[in-house]
């Protein structure tokens, strides 16, 4: 397991690596900078380059960079002069955390529960009013989730505030909003899950031992289905960070998917960079500790790499 | 002896969306105190039908049309789903056909042994631990105390189906329900877990329903032996009337198509044909299409069963008073010979017809 | 005895053919038979394809035959209700709340009788039904090309490294694994930053980041059908590897890929949208039904519906693709049916 271990994060490392050298010749490459308005004197555009470092050869641009990337040091925004883009992250990266993880406990934990409904109820209403609920919550894009949610529940009824960044219930409707994908694609992998594991001759056996359903089900059949479940957690960190550039931006939330948008709408390349890194650095992560934990929970998984 | 057991006209529909499928068309046996009993046919024969349901376990889109299954004189398809679950695991539990599936891949074995007995009885958790370390040693896990908390993979196929049948032995069944529990094992852990359920029948005092394809497994645990063909009980008997004395020729080809010492024939004799639809199940005797002794009114009409011997009936035309005498096929023939020798005083068999209702 | 009769022929030995014996009672269907059956049969998945053809139809058709030129701005007539004829159903008759008054915006806005906007118009007086229905063409054509290329590049990639396996398949799947590594969109985004926006660098982008789940569908179907007795044969007899590609591999591949394939165009939609949406996707004036989200999000707390029809016609496209999607699949594989 060590050894194991000792090899994802190398190749994390090495991931890392390649995507930094790769936004950053990206950048290189990028049409304009925010200092190509023509009206600039000569003069003053030479000493904003001099100050960005941009007069220097690309390679030694590109060694400085990767040397400011190991300190978390991704230069200075272009958008807010004089602003480190590792500070501007830090500033704005506690909503942003904050309503990611409310979506995915609430997304899975729903999720979860709708997906063992309707596999414990197959094929009855139950079933197929947890079917739709999963394949609308696929289907309708977030952000029109988000503006519908927006119009109705804050603005005509007056339920939740509109777009004011102010404590829990402000952050109410941007997680729901955002938790809508993971808890269809969880409900949707439970369900298959436990139809599969339902069927199973373990579970026959379970009955045959006199278990009710109900103890069936809590002893055997949920947590035999709930393990796999670990395995879309990555995914579902993609969709949360994806989803959080629009909602954060429907409901003017101070975070880093709003700052994201806008870097890119005024080509705030460091910005940019930093948050890309910030990003692929999260990910990575989190499929790394999804990769542990799953040989945690898994007894079959543990004693294998155990033993090896 | 008493009856345990009694199946009476036993009748199930399956419904799928290709329509009804008749898997159990009037099937009727019982089982004496301590016996065993064999099932045997080929796959989608019914044999493990008959089984789900005596445990009350038929799957959501089974239904059953007709008959009583009498578990000491109550019937078990009357119960509540809570008087199910007291009896199973508790009264008459089940051994399942694959080992390699039928656990629980994320439950220490300690754990899943000492479930069933906490289930059925109010015991503590450490005393029913250490029950399940003492059966686990009963059924041959070695060092059992110490293993308690392995987890299925840990052990191997054999080791784990004496794992399963720990399961089903804790509580002292009156009735252990074997549902081909070698087929997936290795031959010579078959003879084993063979061997081990014999002896265990008689340590804790149990009737044994095994169902099989393979008449070979048969003849060293059976005492008397169900046939089944496409849904029907065919030909039922003790064990040595089955195999030295069988009437009916779907019979005569599973014994054809079993090796045995003594014949030295090259090849075996396969059945030919597939076994029929039960979709729309044939008109006569389903074994019809397949059997070169088939006579015409074996197209026609079912045939009733016709009683051999007061332990011995069979389902098939040949045995009518007006049926033609038929050239047995070699080996049947061989094994009538080893059947007279046993019997010596057998006239030809006295058949009388009994309703089939 | 009385129920069995029995006459003098019942005892003659019956001839049976030996055809009876192996006769097999259900019609023999090859796979792909058997799952569009099995996909005829599931309502849902047909009705979400008729939804489709219909849609792609009319979104084609309205080329030639549009209800007004969807470019076209009429700045007086701007954010008029929608209004059908002369028909007065509430919602569609041109009335609406103008300065806090529920008046007849038409005849405010003085357009002559017989011209009448469906859904209405725009802020720059456009006919938002036109748009959307140059804007389901445009989204449909991006999501369509993207999936071509995805579907190009993934099986390439994926038979090329299931089958080859050893170093190349090491490499290649490192390759993925880093591509993996950042969020999709992030990577979209980069591209789109680095091309021109506009149709094709769209199109690239979203192709850029889709393949990656199709090859590693497609690797791991190839590891497993590469040791297949079949393909073994294949090689035995000197087949070329390309011709077993093409002969052996992509049909029993193909199930995969359909059903892929149907996942992946919805995904596309999305990300055009998603790209449209927050500004940097399809160039103005053209209109995608994230650019009509995106403008209809502008003025949405007043005039709703120009947001509320573009939102319903991409929810349904999503929804319906989606659906045959899951049916397609259920056909496929019948274990994972319901």
């Amino acid at each position: 397991m060590a050894k194991y271990i000792v090899k994802r994060v190398f190749y994390l490392l090495l991931t890392l690596f390649i995507i930094a050298s790769a936004t950053f010749f990206l950048m290189k490459l990028m049409p304009g900078t925010p200092f190509n308005n023509p009206k600039i004197p000569a003069e003053q555009l030479a000493a904003l380059r001099k100050a960005n470092g941009l007069d220097k050869p690309v390679i030694v641009q590109y060694g400085k960079y990767l040397l400011g990337v190991l300190h978390g040091d991704f230069g200075t925004s272009y958008q807010f002069a004089g602003q480190s883009v590792s500070h501007l992250i830090a500033s704005r990266v506690a909503p942003s955390l904050q309503i990611g993880a409310q979506a995915m406990v609430v997304g899975t934990l729903l999720g979860i529960l709708l997906g063992a409904i309707a596999a414990i109820r197959a094929n009855s209403w139950v079933d197929s009013v947890a079917t739709i609920f999963a394949i609308l919550g696929r289907s309708i894009p977030n952000f029109v989730f988000a503006a519908l949610m927006q119009y109705w529940l804050a603005y005509k009824w007056h339920i939740f505030p509109i777009a004011l960044w102010d404590g829990f219930s402000s952050s109410i409707l941007p997680t729901l909003a955002l938790a809508m994908a993971p808890l269809a694609q969880t409900a949707r992998f439970m369900r298959t899950e436990m139809v599969d594991v339902l069927n199973s001759d373990y579970i026959e056996l379970a009955r045959s031992k006199g278990e009710s359903e109900w103890q069936v089900v809590a002893k055997h059949a949920l947590r035999n289905s709930m393990i796999p479940i670990v395995t879309i957690i990555g995914p579902m960190a993609v969709d949360l960070m994806v989803g959080s550039l629009v909602v954060e931006n429907i409901f003017a939330i101070p975070g880093i998917g709003e700052q994201f948008v806008r870097s890119i709408l005024t080509n705030d390349y460091p910005t940019i960079m930093g948050l890309t890194m910030m990003y692929s650095v999260m990910l990575v992560v989190v499929l790394l500790i999804v990769d542990i934990l799953y040989g945690f929970i898994d007894p079959r998984i543990r004693l294998a790499g155990g033993s090896k | 002896m008493s009856k345990i057991l009694e199946v009476n006209n036993l009748e199930i529909d399956f419904h799928t969306y290709a329509g009804e499928v008749h898997a159990i068309r009037n099937v009727s046996f019982d089982l004496e105190k301590g016996e065993t009993l064999a099932i045997v046919g080929e796959s989608g024969s019914g044999k493990s039908v008959t089984l789900r349901t005596i445990m009350g376990l038929l799957a959501k889109n089974g239904e059953v049309v007709n008959g009583e299954v009498l578990f000491n004189g109550e019937d078990i398809l009357k119960k509540s789903n809570k008087e199910l679950n007291d009896m199973r695991g508790n009264d008459i539990s089940m051994i399942f056909q694959d080992p390699m599936t039928s656990l629980d891949p994320t439950m220490p074995i300690g754990k899943q042994v000492a479930e069933v007995l906490r289930i059925h009885n109010s015991v503590s958790k450490k005393s029913a631990m250490e029950e399940a370390a003492r059966v686990l040693e009963l059924v041959g896990i070695k060092d059992a105390r110490n293993r308690l908390k392995d987890y299925p993979h840990q052990f191997s196929g054999g080791q784990r189906q004496r794992i399963v049948i720990a399961i089903a032995i804790i509580n002292n069944p009156q009735i252990l329900i074997a549902d081909e529990p070698t087929t997936a094992l290795d031959v010579t852990i078959q003879a084993q877990i063979i061997d081990l359920l014999k002896e265990l029948q008689t340590k804790i005092d149990t009737s044994i329903i095994f169902i099989t394809h393979d008449l070979g497994v048969v003849a060293g645990i059976a005492d008397r032996v169900a046939v089944m063909y496409a849904g029907k009980i065919v030909e039922f008997g003790t064990v040595d009337e089955i195999f030295y004395n069988a009437q009916h020729p779907y019979t005569w080809g599973l014994l054809e198509s079993m090796p045995t010492l003594e014949t030295n024939t090259k090849r075996l004799h396969a059945i030919p044909g597939t076994p029929p639809s039960l979709l729309d199940p044939p008109v006569g005797d389903a074994f019809a299409p397949r059997n070169a002794y088939a006579m015409q009114i074996d197209t026609e009409q079912e045939p009733p069963f016709f009683q051999v011997s007061p332990t011995h009936k069979a389902a098939t035309w040949l045995l009518h008073p007006d049926a033609p005498k038929v050239e047995l096929p070699p080996e049947i023939a061989r094994r009538r010979e080893i059947w007279k020798k046993m019997n010596p005083e057998t006239k030809k068999p006295q058949t009388t017809e009994k309703g089939a209702d | 005895m009385a129920d069995y009769k029995i006459n003098a022929d019942s005892f003659k030995l019956a001839h049976i053919e030996k055809e009876a014996q192996e006769h097999i009672s259900t019609p023999s269907l090859t796979f792909t038979q058997d799952a569009f059956r099995r996909l005829k049969k599931n309502k849902v998945a047909m009705v979400s394809l008729w939804i489709l053809c219909i849609m792609i139809f009319l979104s084609v058709i309205s080329i030639w035959f549009s209800p007004h030129n969807p470019n076209t701005q009429h700045l007086n007539w701007n954010n008029l209700p929608p209004k059908l004829g002369n028909l007065n159903i509430p919602g569609f008759n041109g009335h609406g709340l103008v300065r806090g008054e529920y008046i007849d915006a038409y005849k405010a806005s003085k357009v002559p009788d017989g011209t009448w906007f469906a859904l209405g118009t725009d802020s720059l007086g456009r006919d938002l039904l036109s748009r959307i229905l140059a804007g389901t063409r445009v989204s449909l054509f991006v999501a369509f090309m993207a999936t071509l290329f995805d579907l190009t590049i993934g099986i390439i990639y994926g038979i090329v490294s299931g089958w080859n396996g050893g170093m190349i398949d090491n490499i290649l799947q490192r390759i993925i694994e880093i591509i993996s590594s950042v969020p999709n969109l992030v990577v979209v985004i980069l591209m789109l930053l680095v091309f021109k926006p506009g149709l094709l660098s769209i199109i690239v982008a979203i192709a850029f980041t889709g393949w990656v789940t199709m090859a590693r569908l497609i690797r791991a179907q190839t590891l497993q059908l590469r040791d297949q007795e079949f393909i073994l044969a294949a090689k035995t007899l000197g087949e070329s590897p390309i011709k077993i590609a093409w002969k052996h591999l992509i049909p029993n591949l193909s199930s995969t890929i359909i059903i892929q394939t149907m996942f992946t165009i919805p995904t596309a939609i999305f990300f055009e949208a998603f790209l449209s949406y927050i500004g940097i996707g399809i160039p103005a004036p053209k209109a995608s039904l994230g650019t009509l989200l995106s403008d209809g999000q502008k003025n949405f707390r007043f005039l709703p519906y120009q947001m509320v029809y573009p939102a319903i016609v991409i929810s349904v496209l999503m929804l319906a693709f989606n659906l045959l999607a899951d049916g397609l699949r259920d056909a496929f594989d019948p274990r994972s049916a319901r």
